[in-house]
């Protein structure tokens, strides 16, 4: 059964992951491997829990001072249930359909500095049963005033491809869902299966002040065209007495913009970091978020990080309640039962501690590294549905609505 | 809506906070010590904001915030 949560995940993701484990900032000084495996949970009220497993690989070598190669592996390995139709009495335990899937991804990047800029590659390939990616990433930072002024930019392109059944020439009204990826890419199952392009431009811009001694800003912009496929094969929505196959538009330009404010207070050997970021985009969606983390060093080897968020947004367009759809139909030719494009609120909490040892002359940190960090983090995240039929509505009917749980090693030499 | 307000209200003041600043100080590399430490890095870990993007873009339906080209240190 096809990762939802992939699809379009891939496209974000891919842009960030391609060039995260490079030097896409200022090349780093040392060789390193980090890992990380991150479980997110998902309970639900009369429905088979959702479990995200996300491991992740990372190293980079340094080839002379101007050079580093970079590679990292991740995955996605899910199990879980989902709704199969979107209407007022969806999710239960009749209409979820148990999956289990696995996606894996490779990336590859290169970081080559020459005075004060960096300039960086990137590619990255993704797999799943019902879904592949590959994706480009090229990015450029430039240090200026003294090093006090950063100036990044990124682009990034997917070359993507969907699987989706078969509708020939069937109107929107007769589309029937997938219902297995099994004959997806020429896997040999019954099902009549078909593939869909999906392109993708990804644009990133950020500029990075000094402010002071203990304060540094970041202002960033990004924006990304989404063209092709862009609906879950698989879902149906009950519209009318009919329940077909979701029909979103094959276009979508999106925009955001952020601000990011690090302050230092030296005396408490702790800091603040705040972020608040705008969103639009051209289904009408508009989101605000606002971030802020504290941190508090207890010791020399021991970070404890408090963070807290709080994210809102509007609902596209084309979003209708369920009993919307099924006894008024849908406006327009779209519709979907996606809970991204519903409109509601969500909350996160979390704390990080990080472990922290650093070479001291001839000492090095656990008698190998220059550099080692053990950290382990868990984060709650709390959903507030600000409609009366959401799309999902066994999966976040609990006191928590998701947790993420992480553990991390990352050594340097 | 109010909600979104107050999320321009949090943005815009910190935003002309830091804009009447940028360009007025030059912060000399013997006072980077505390900017070079890894609290105040914009993305000082990959992996870390990588799976976190990975969990909220597959529940929200918005992108970008984050950070990117750039720490506050400067001194590499």
């Amino acid at each position: 059964m096809r990762l939802q949560l992939t699809a379009l995940l891939a496209a974000a993701g891919a842009f960030s992951a391609t060039l995260a484990g490079a030097g896409v900032r200022v090349a780093r000084a040392d060789d390193r491997v980090e890992t990380k495996t991150t479980l997110m949970l998902e309970p639900g009220e009369g429905v088979e829990e959702l479990r995200i497993l996300h491991p992740q690989l990372d190293f980079g070598i340094d080839i002379g001072s101007k050079l580093e190669l970079s590679a990292g592996y991740e995955a996605d390995i899910v199990s879980g249930a989902t709704p199969r139709v979107y209407d007022v009495e969806l999710d239960a335990v009749s209409s979820a359909t148990k999956f289990d899937d696995i996606r894996h991804s490779g990336r590859a990047a290169f970081a080559y500095e020459t005075g004060d800029t960096t300039l960086s590659a990137g590619y990255s390939y993704g797999i799943e049963e019902d879904y592949r990616s590959h994706s480009i990433t090229v990015g450029m930072v430039t240090e200026l005033n003294g090093k006090n002024t950063t100036l990044g930019l990124r682009y990034g392109h997917n070359f993507d491809r969907v699987c989706d059944a078969d509708n020939a020439d069937r109107e929107p009204l007769e589309r029937r869902a997938l219902v297995s990826s099994g004959g997806c890419f020429g896997g040999g199952g019954t099902e009549a299966t078909t593939t869909h392009s999906i392109g993708i431009d990804h644009y990133q811009a950020t500029l990075t002040q000094n402010l002071s001694p203990v304060a540094v800003v970041q202002f960033g912009a990004e924006a990304q065209v989404i063209r092709g496929f862009q609906s879950n094969p698989y879902r149906r929505v009950r519209v009318y007495d009919l329940e077909v196959q979701e029909v979103i538009p094959e276009s979508r330009e999106r925009v955001a913009a952020f601000v990011r404010l690090n302050y230092a207070i030296p005396k408490a050997a702790s800091a603040l970091n705040l972020m608040a970021r705008f969103y639009a985009d051209s289904w009408a969606i508009e989101s605000g978020m606002v971030d802020l983390t504290y941190h508090q060093y207890l010791g020399r080897h021991l970070l404890v990080s408090l963070r807290g968020r709080i994210y809102q947004q509007d609902s596209a367009v084309f979003f209708r309640d369920a009993e919307d759809y099924a006894r008024g139909g849908p406006v327009g030719t779209f519709w979907t039962g996606d809970r991204e494009l519903s409109p509601f609120r969500d909350y996160m909490v979390g704390a990080k501690f990080a472990l922290l040892s650093t070479s001291e002359g001839d000492h090095k940190a656990w008698g190998v590294f220059d550099d080692a960090e053990l950290a382990a983090k868990g984060d709650l995240l709390f959903y507030d549905a600000l409609t009366p039929h959401p799309p999902n509505p066994k999966r976040n009917s609990s006191l928590i609505d998701a947790i993420i749980l992480q553990l991390g090693v990352r050594l340097r030499w | 809506m109010a909600w979104r307000y107050s999320f321009k209200l949090i943005a815009g003041a910190l935003l002309l906070g830091a804009l009447s600043a940028c360009g007025r100080y030059a912060v000399r590399a013997t006072e980077k010590e505390h900017l070079a430490d890894r609290t105040m890095q914009m993305d000082p870990d990959g992996q870390e904001a990588n799976a976190e993007e990975h969990v909220l873009t597959n529940r929200e339906g918005s992108l970008g915030g984050r950070g990117g080209g750039g720490g506050g240190c400067g001194c590499n």
